[in-house]
């Protein structure tokens, strides 16, 4: 500032323009860090648009897996687990179980037999604080190897071109494993023989600080029967919840949850392909689900079952999609809970 | 307004640029993370909420300073208009320094967004049908308090910097 001193008109003028240049240079970068200029950026307002159904916004509801059913239970941990991850989850003993049993439909009037994906939402807690959240599905892989591609394939499915699907499954070819599970894979009559996969890979960090990289599943105990979907179109539109229901009533049902460790140069960030079957994979203990209650007025409702949350021992890998689910999962939560009058409780007064 | 010094105290300096850097990264970081579904936004969500943190107490201990060491005097010359601006500006900048960070705690605490806990660490609880309403509301509140926000930067330099006088 001690030129101003010397040519005090030149320099309030170069002032001025080097303050012009810092404001809207500041200003410039903030719209880019917003996405003003980068129109094509996936943000998680375009996923929650493109998975909008034909029948129109779920208002108040999940924006995807938009029908499901509540489920509490318990998980009891075998210690196994406590060679991958150091989490208390894996320390044996039981810890409380909470869940939704789901559909993978944004519309939460679809017919159950209609829907190819079924799903399972948990979150188990245990006594330090510390909850695993996890959202799986029964397919045995992805679609797709990218959330780009997840996008484009909403937009495929959703398109009214008939070569859409045509077009998207010649641009990604890892699409085929799944598309052939969704058209000749078996399909069962209820959630308790499904087996949930959690597809996404993650890194547990053991005591010792060594790290696994890890998918799991969840492997139903009861024996899976196979139901050509022909026979479960004549079934009625809610035969899923009301199987579980009635099966749950009569006795608890069992998975065991089954961790999957990757071999180095295992493809951990794309869960449209599976790691080699010899993998090793660990026992590390058993979901037991003990109750089913409605969605409307259950404890599933008001969770998000965001895959990045997490206990310490466990952590999100270079797969892109927990990331992604998270952002996306956080915006129809955000939704959902200021519709809550498009889809009111019942019971509220009701409950204990 | 205590104090009639002819500048702020070098501890209110400090605050002030301090924050200044605080308040223009979350800003940043605010806007980066809701237009993003890449790994950064974990990263962004991370240290947005410690960060938001930092910014309460940082603008209660400025406060607080304030109250203590108040501010020089405007400009004599300063038109009537520009000198009512000037006050108002800073009233609104103090609610929004703390009100803001307020409502993240609001959403974080009460809501318990979940998924948007500290790392690593789970929420206490998801909101319950009882607060729903409330976490819906401070959800809604957020947004045009940014809005408010965001332009405060741009306003500032345009205003304050040409005032600037060498020391």
């Amino acid at each position: 500032m001690a030129q101003s001193r010397r040519s005090p008109a030149g320099s309030v003028f170069g002032s001025l323009v080097l303050i012009a240049v810092i404001i809207a240079g500041g200003a410039a970068a903030f719209a880019y860090t917003g996405g003003w200029f980068s129109p094509q950026r996936l943000t998680p307002d375009k996923f929650v648009d493109a998975f909008t159904p034909p029948t129109g916004r779920p208002l108040g509801h999940r924006r995807n897996h938009a029908k499901g059913i509540c489920f509490t239970g318990v998980f009891e941990a075998n210690g196994a687990g406590s060679a991958l991850s150091y989490a208390e989850v894996f320390t044996r003993g039981q810890y409380p179980a909470l869940g939704r049993f789901n559909l993978g439909t944004p519309d939460p009037n679809a017919a159950d037999a209609t829907v190819r994906v079924r799903g399972m939402g948990l979150q188990i807690s245990t006594p330090d604080g510390q909850e695993w959240r996890s959202a799986m599905i029964n397919p045995p892989v992805f679609p797709v190897s990218t959330p780009q591609a997840f996008y484009e394939l909403l937009l495929a499915s959703a398109s009214k071109d008939p070569d859409a699907m045509k077009t998207f499954g010649a641009a990604h070819p890892e699409f085929a494993p799944f598309g052939a599970w969704a058209t000749s894979g078996p399909w069962t009559g209820n959630y308790a023989e499904e087996r949930y996969n959690g597809l996404n890979s993650f890194v547990f960090t053991d005591s010792s600080g060594a790290e696994h990289t890890v998918r799991w599943s969840l492997l139903p105990a009861a024996q899976p029967v196979s139901v050509p979907p022909d026979e479960l179109a004549k079934r009625g539109p809610n035969f899923l919840d009301q199987e579980i229901t009635e099966r749950v009533r009569g006795g608890p049902q069992h998975w065991t949850m089954v961790v999957t460790v990757a071999n180095p140069g295992d493809p951990s960030a794309d869960p449209s392909k599976a790691w080699p079957q010899d993998r090793r994979t660990v026992e590390v203990g058993t979901l037991t689900v003990q109750q089913i209650e409605p969605e409307r007025d259950g404890p599933c409702r008001d969770i998000n079952f965001d895959p990045t949350v997490l206990p310490s021992g466990m952590r999100t890998s270079d797969d892109p999609f927990p990331a992604a689910r998270s952002s996306v999962y956080a915006k129809s939560y955000d939704l959902r809970t200021a519709e809550a009058k498009d889809y009111p409780r019942t019971a509220a007064e009701a409950k204990p | 307004m205590i104090g009639y010094s002819q500048r702020f105290t070098p501890l209110q300096r400090l605050l002030h640029w301090l924050m200044a850097i605080c308040i223009l990264t979350m800003l940043f970081i605010g806007v980066g993370m809701v237009s993003t579904v890449k790994p950064k936004y974990l990263t962004l969500v991370s240290i947005h909420k410690p960060l938001g943190i930092a910014i309460l107490g940082l603008a209660l201990v400025r406060l607080a300073v304030r109250l203590r060491y108040g501010a020089p005097l405007l400009p004599a010359d300063l038109p009537e208009p520009m000198r009512l601006a000037a006050q108002l500006s800073h009233y609104a900048l103090y609610v929004l320094m703390i009100g803001m960070p307020l409502l993240g705690l609001g959403d974080a605490v009460g809501g318990c967004l979940p998924g948007r806990a500290v790392r690593g660490r789970a929420p206490s609880g998801d909101p319950t049908a009882e607060r729903q309403p409330a976490y819906a509301a401070v959800e809604r509140a957020l947004l045009p308090g940014f809005r408010v926000l965001c332009p405060g930067p741009v306003a500032y330099g345009s205003g304050a910097l040409p005032r600037a006088r060498p020391a």
